[in-house]
């Protein structure tokens, strides 16, 4: 958790720049606390890294960066596929609540979940405004 | 027309997006994002859900190959994937850290699908180096009990790649 970013791009160019993983724990608790359905949100590098994450209950943020990064990667390959442009959003619909996944910023993603007593509208409104928050956080 | 899935794993930096894109006859699909992490040594992007390509055998039958991201924090992908292939490619890159730890590690999270089905491994990288030898490798096969097929390999070229196709679908034949 809160893995500093040490490479980006070429070979071995170190990030100038570090992640304030400690400022979006507190975004992503302010997130929390606005809304009582969301129960977690975790912040992870494009390619599957957590950098923050906040859950009311242990979820595993480790293996949900992780598949987060399958999605967008799936998500944005469906979208090219089907002639739609940009993946926006990748929505998980279940019985008890939803998972959306987005890209913050060029190169990270946030999750965010949220039980079923939550509207689908109101969570993705609420994880993009998030994300646009985030956004100066991890691109410096 | 019947269709055969095949499955391209190992390391990540191995080949696997690259072999798959040299032997399909469609754009492959890719899954590749920007690596932030070591792998960025090595290249920029890395997989992080699946590749797929397409290849029609001269007899008509058509292959769909399935590449898997080389990385364990994406072994959630593995068995979705795996799921319905008839056999596995595995790729191991000759020039990392331990090749057959490597090889090791491949085999034993494949292996309920490897005893259902038949392998064939490529070795690759080994033009970066005098005097490669397969006997090491064969030698750990060996002490577990496997005689897999094992060829070094190049994925950049398109007959290295078919190369592992045919001795993967012969074998699949003869079982």
């Amino acid at each position: 958790m809160g893995r500093p970013r040490l490479f980006k791009g070429g070979k071995g160019k170190e990030l100038s720049t570090r992640v304030d993983t400690e400022e979006c724990q507190v975004r992503l608790e302010g997130l929390l606390e606005a809304q009582s359905e969301v129960t977690g949100a975790v912040v992870a590098t494009e390619d599957g890294h957590v950098l923050a994450t906040r859950s009311r209950r242990e979820m595993g943020s480790e293996r949900i960066a992780a598949m987060s990064s399958s999605l967008v990667g799936l998500g944005a390959t469906m979208a090219e596929t089907v002639g739609q442009d940009s993946n926006e959003f990748v929505i998980v619909q279940n019985t008890e609540g939803y998972v959306a996944t987005l890209r913050l910023g060029s190169h990270h993603l946030l999750t965010v979940a949220a039980k079923t007593g939550i509207n689908l509208g109101m969570l993705l409104s609420l994880a993009r405004h998030a994300a646009e928050d985030l956004a100066s956080l991890v691109e410096g | 027309m019947s269709e055969i899935k095949l499955v391209f794993a190992g390391p990540t930096g191995a080949g696997k997006t690259e072999a798959i894109s040299k032997i399909s006859e469609t754009p492959p699909l890719r899954t590749d994002l920007t690596a932030s992490d070591q792998v960025a040594l090595q290249k920029e992007m890395t997989t992080v859900a699946m590749d797929f390509g397409e290849l029609t055998l001269p007899g008509g039958e058509k292959l769909h190959l399935y590449g898997t991201p080389g990385q364990s924090r994406f072994a959630h992908m593995w068995p979705i994937l795996a799921r319905g292939g008839l056999g596995l490619i595995l790729l191991i890159d000759h020039m990392a850290e331990d090749p057959l730890g490597d090889m090791d590690f491949y085999l034993e999270s494949f292996h309920s699908f490897i005893d259902e089905t038949a392998i064939v491994i490529g070795v690759t990288r080994s033009d970066l180096t005098e005097g490669a030898d397969s006997g090491p490798y064969y030698q750990r096969l060996a002490g577990q009990g496997l005689n897999h097929p094992l060829l070094f390999v190049d994925p950049r070229e398109q007959d290295d790649v078919l190369l592992l196709v045919d001795s993967l679908l012969a074998l699949l034949e003869f079982k």
